[in-house]
């Protein structure tokens, strides 16, 4: 290796604003988060009063922070079963099945949702769901389905549900992609083979690809499960949390106690438990990943 | 009826001592040790330097177009007037508001001047140290402090010393469209809730939805809430709970408001879709005819005035009959400024805030925007809404005010009572809301 | 082909159609109200305008959209900028650099992928309000850097260090400093993955609500999806105007995502995210 590499100062030329910037603003945050969680004190407060482990204990025994908790865990599982595995199947469909053209003009539209703000979605599923001026529900009529109408963000059984399916609609085509490249680094001899071996199509998607596409699947998991906790404008836009507190998800609640109900010491003590929470799926992630391995490898 | 008319502050006189029970504060006291301080300095307000440029940040809750309008002409006069201040103005709306003025005033870009409602929510910024007391400023100018609404005033008031301006107040009225009425066959505006439950029902029958609750942001079932507490429960009750000198909500008339709520939902009486429905779009249902009945703000009337035309009307709140509370009050509450302690301008704040409150910016904004003015007033009456002007003098003559609950308790308690009154209209009942609300309080009260 | 297996394909793309027309259907409704006059909302969802209120987008445009595309523009274009500088600055000198700690600084910032930006509002509020940088055009523009380094990090990295060292050093050879080799060789050689990286990146910056919501206030800085958030409670209840609005928010990225969307497969096809 040539001694410009070895050059030291120029090394930190190279790394010093990515690992500043990194432990300036992500790291050193969360060990803020912590310290902020011991105090009482409101975002326009000039003192700060030391309450100790106060907040933190309470996180345990708040039926506010459990229902978020469980809102996150509804948003997570649905997710699961929307974006994770019917996101595979549809895939797997345009992969193997459909007109090659098809396939990619189907996976260049289903995406598109992706690519506009929560936002403007958020609002625009505001206005859809509404039963006096949205389309939800005069859809719902048009196919026969009239006895499912329904005012879908306004009735604390249902707003969650309707929210979460926002986001399947918005992020399906998004995994579809995420599959679709793993489906097609499959080899496909292994299909070839598999088929004079007489296997339907049914066995080749549980016995190939699933297999196959095994690391895919672990990680589209994880990264669904982490969006799924940190979940934010979505709720903020389409219902700020209710109706009553039927729609509250850890990082609202986080908002609402901090800035509206002038409480930054809990606030910063969910921030703890959200952080508790993703870093631990992130983690699983992060060792999927396997770097070391990759890096040794390679070097 | 031609002719200017003196909306007179004496008047009101007989309505500010319940006004100031109203407000929880200390009605007592005039600061008088302020007078010394304002002498010591002896400084008129808002001397700027010649050349110096002095800016201050103004944030309040219009964001609506006109209204914008409004204020970018009275800004512009201002500084015409003043060429060594230079206003900068930020507006955001009802909701974003509540959290914006947090968020600035922990910031270093703190505004000079904030809006904020009265009630806790003076209170708050009192207590966190960030109002300034305007008290020596109100002494220095009597002529100033005399042409305020002294009732309106003194919700600025909290231990004997003034934290904030009023500039308009808001109070609610049942706006109604005419012709739906009519096609009902209903001769006469209700005057009891019984009577209105009747009214409801007419009106229903036709398969038109008879009130328009747009609930999405539960403040606005809680107006209703503010309205009937204050007709079902007694007003030293209220004021008692409400500034968390008694911790329990005990009394049923807490209970029975909710219940009145949830019952007329339950009859089918208000769009399906309470809780989902947005403010915006409740007031659009009238608007468009779909709808009959709103409980509206009165600066809002001029927005009926414009998509109704002649077919629209108001009455004030049904009466409960048996109702343990008091009649005849208004709900509302004033607009208020406060001024930032960590202002470095505050004479010129305040020179801006006389300013606001001066009689030609006041007509204005009763003009332009239909708003209630704070102060007392000359007003030509060819130039206002006929209705504001009635509802104006008639607010003189009540005899007292239920202030936004919201508002008027603590935020944290506030926001159970909020969460309740959009699930009052599901599984709850008016018993399990005032246990959680009473829940909360305790556990405030205990945290302090 | 089999019958069967032809009728399994006419069913797979009928179905596949139905799911097209479900995630399009609400989209081109947005574009297609957002000529509707007020009245004309409260009708058959159905119904075309009954007079084309073009005005609808003229007045959003002019009223809300305008002055906000200007800061998304700055965000997404200096954001992006400088997320693919530093990120790749730091990945070439993680790959081309040899020292001790090498693997140790490289988990370091890739760890920073684990660190949601929602638990951290409120400390980098405060961080920015201490530091005078709340409400200020870099206040806002740091975090959203930050937090897109580790993944674009990543991202170039698994792309860098499959680059041929000889060229580099057949450079250095010829007396090029080891900017030039950076810029000129380095940054030549990554473009697919410099244009992914910033396909990501700028989805995100022109997208974030959270951020901009918490870190900024007034029209000043306004973004995007913050103008059109604020439409609802001002605009009253001019419903076609909202809905051109957010017609309007969404077309930029619909139109470079339909642009580039072979960049954006591609970068899916990274290895980062192929696990």
């Amino acid at each position: 290796m040539t001694t410009l590499y070895k050059n030291k100062k120029m090394l930190w030329v190279f790394l010093f604003p990515a690992v500043a910037i990194v432990a300036l603003l992500i790291f050193l945050p969360v060990i803020v988060n912590v310290y902020y969680s011991l105090y009482k004190w409101t975002a326009y407060s000039k003192t700060m009063d030391f309450v100790g482990l106060r907040y933190i204990k309470k996180l345990f025994s708040d039926r506010a922070v459990w229902n978020a908790v469980a809102n996150n865990v509804k948003y997570a599982v649905i997710s699961i079963i929307f974006q994770v595995s019917l996101g595979l199947v549809l895939a797997y469909l345009l992969n193997s099945f459909a007109n090659a053209r098809f396939a990619a003009a189907t996976r260049v539209v289903i995406f598109i949702p992706a690519v506009v703000s929560l936002t403007a979605i958020g609002l625009l599923w505001v206005i859809g769901y509404s039963p006096s001026i949205g389309f939800v529900n005069p859809m719902l009529e048009a196919i026969g389905l009239s006895g499912l109408t329904h005012d879908w963000l306004g009735d604390a059984k249902t707003a969650m549900w309707a929210v979460i399916m926002v986001s399947q609609w918005q992020y399906m085509g998004e995994m579809v992609m995420l599959y679709t490249v793993g489906l097609q680094s499959v080899p496909l001899e292994i299909y070839e083979s598999a088929k004079i071996d007489g296997a339907n199509g049914l066995q080749t998607f549980f016995k190939i690809t699933i297999p196959m596409i095994r690391s895919t699947i672990l990680m589209n998991t994880t990264i669904t499960i982490i969006g799924a906790f940190m979940v934010f404008d979505e709720v903020y836009v389409m219902t700020s949390g209710g109706p009553g507190n039927a729609t509250e998800v850890l990082a609202t609640l986080m908002y609402k106690t901090g800035f509206r109900k002038d409480n930054m010491g809990y606030a910063s003590a969910i921030g703890v438990l959200l952080f508790v929470i993703t870093f631990a799926f992130s983690f699983i992630q992060m060792r999927m990943y396997n770097v070391k391995e990759t890096m040794k490898g390679e070097k | 009826m031609k002719g200017n008319r003196r909306i007179a502050v004496i008047s009101m006189a007989a309505v500010a001592a319940v006004f100031l029970a109203g407000c929880g504060s200390n009605a007592g006291g005039e600061a008088n040790e302020n007078q010394a301080q304002n002498q010591a300095e002896g400084q008129p307000a808002g001397q700027a330097g010649a050349g110096s440029q002095v800016t201050i940040k103004f944030v309040h809750k219009f964001p609506e177009e006109k209204r914008m309008e409004y204020f970018n002409e009275v800004i512009a006069q201002f500084e015409e007037q003043n060429p060594g201040i230079t206003i900068e103005m930020a507006a955001y709306g009802d909701e974003e508001i509540k959290d914006k003025t947090r968020v600035l005033l922990g910031s270093e870009d703190a505004p000079d001047i904030f809006f904020t409602w009265s009630g806790q929510r003076i209170t708050q910024y009192v207590d966190s140290g960030n109002a300034l007391d305007i008290t020596k400023y109100l002494e220095e100018d009597t002529q100033w402090k005399d042409s305020f609404n002294q009732s309106m005033l003194g919700c600025c008031e909290k231990d004997g010393a003034y934290w904030a301006i009023p500039w308009d107040y808001s109070s609610k009225e049942m706006v109604y469209n005419k012709k739906i009425f009519a096609e009902a066959g209903i001769q006469e505006v209700p005057k009891t809730w019984d009577q209105f439950l009747e009214v409801c029902q007419k009106i229903k029958d036709l398969g038109i939805t008879p009130v328009a609750i747009g609930n999405q942001y539960s403040w606005v079932v809680c107006h209703y809430i503010t309205t009937l507490n204050g007709k079902l429960v007694p007003a030293d009750i209220t004021n008692k709970n409400y500034t968390m000198e008694e911790i329990d909500y005990t009394d049923p008339g807490y209970q029975k408001a909710l219940d009145m709520m949830k019952d007329l939902y339950d009859r089918g009486f208000v769009n399906t879709d309470i809780n989902s429905c947005t403010w915006e779009m409740s007031q659009a249902m009238v608007q468009e005819g779909k709808a009959a009945m709103i409980y509206e703000e009165v600066q809002n009337l001029i927005n009926y005035e414009n998509s109704l035309g002649d077919d629209w009307s108001y009455f004030d709140f049904p009466e409960v009959e048996g109702g343990a509370g008091e009649t005849g009050y208004i709900t509302g509450g004033p607009d208020v400024f406060m001024v930032n302690t960590a202002s470095k301008h505050p004479d010129e704040a305040v020179q801006f805030l006389k300013w606001l409150t001066s009689d030609s910016v006041q007509s204005k904004m009763v003009y332009e925007l239909g708003f209630l003015p704070c102060t007392s007033l000359e007003l030509d009456e060819t130039k206002c809404m006929p209705e504001s002007l009635e509802i104006i003098e008639k607010n003189l003559n009540a005899p007292g005010i239920s202030e936004w609950l919201d508002c008027a308790i603590d935020q944290t308690v506030a926001d159970t009572y909020l969460i309740g009154c959009q699930t009052i209209f599901d599984a709850e009942t008016g018993q399990s809301v005032m246990e959680s609300v009473t829940a909360t309080a305790r556990e405030v009260a205990a945290d302090q | 082909m089999s019958i069967s297996s032809k009728v399994k394909r006419w069913i797979i793309h009928i179905f596949m159609l139905l799911y097209i027309a479900v995630i399009l259907f609400p989209l081109l409704w947005m574009a297609v109200s957002g000529f509707k006059a007020d009245s004309d909302i409260f009708g058959s969802p159905w119904n075309l305008p009954e007079t084309w209120k073009i005005s609808n987008y003229f007045y959003v445009w002019s009223a809300y959209i305008q002055n906000t595309v200007v800061n998304s523009l700055f965000f997404t274009i200096a954001g992006t900028f400088f997320v693919i500088l530093i990120s790749g600055m730091a990945a070439y000198g993680i790959i081309r650099f040899d020292f001790k700690h090498r693997y140790l600084l490289f988990m370091f910032i890739l760890s920073g992928m684990m660190l949601a930006p929602q638990c951290s509002l409120i400390p980098i509020y405060k961080l920015l309000s201490l530091t005078g940088l709340y409400n200020t055009r870099i206040g806002l523009l740091v975090p959203y850097i930050a937090y897109r380094i580790p993944f674009s990090f990543f991202l170039m990295w698994s792309f860098m260090i499959n680059l041929p060292i000889e060229v580099e050093e057949a450079a250095i050879i010829d007396g090029c400093s080891i900017f030039q080799v950076f810029f000129n060789i380095v940054f030549k050689m990554s473009k697919p993955v410099i244009a992914t990286t910033a396909v990501m990146s700028a989805r995100y910056i022109w997208n974030d609500f959270a951020f901009a919501l918490v870190f900024t206030e007034g029209r000043r800085l306004q973004t995007v999806p913050l103008g059109i958030f604020a439409i609802r409670s001002t605009s009253q209840t001019q419903w076609g105007v909202l809905i051109a609005g957010l017609t309007l928010a969404a077309l930029p990225m619909v139109i470079v995502y339909i642009c580039l969307q072979r960049y954006f497969v591609d970068g899916m096809n990274s290895g980062a995210v192929k696990g």
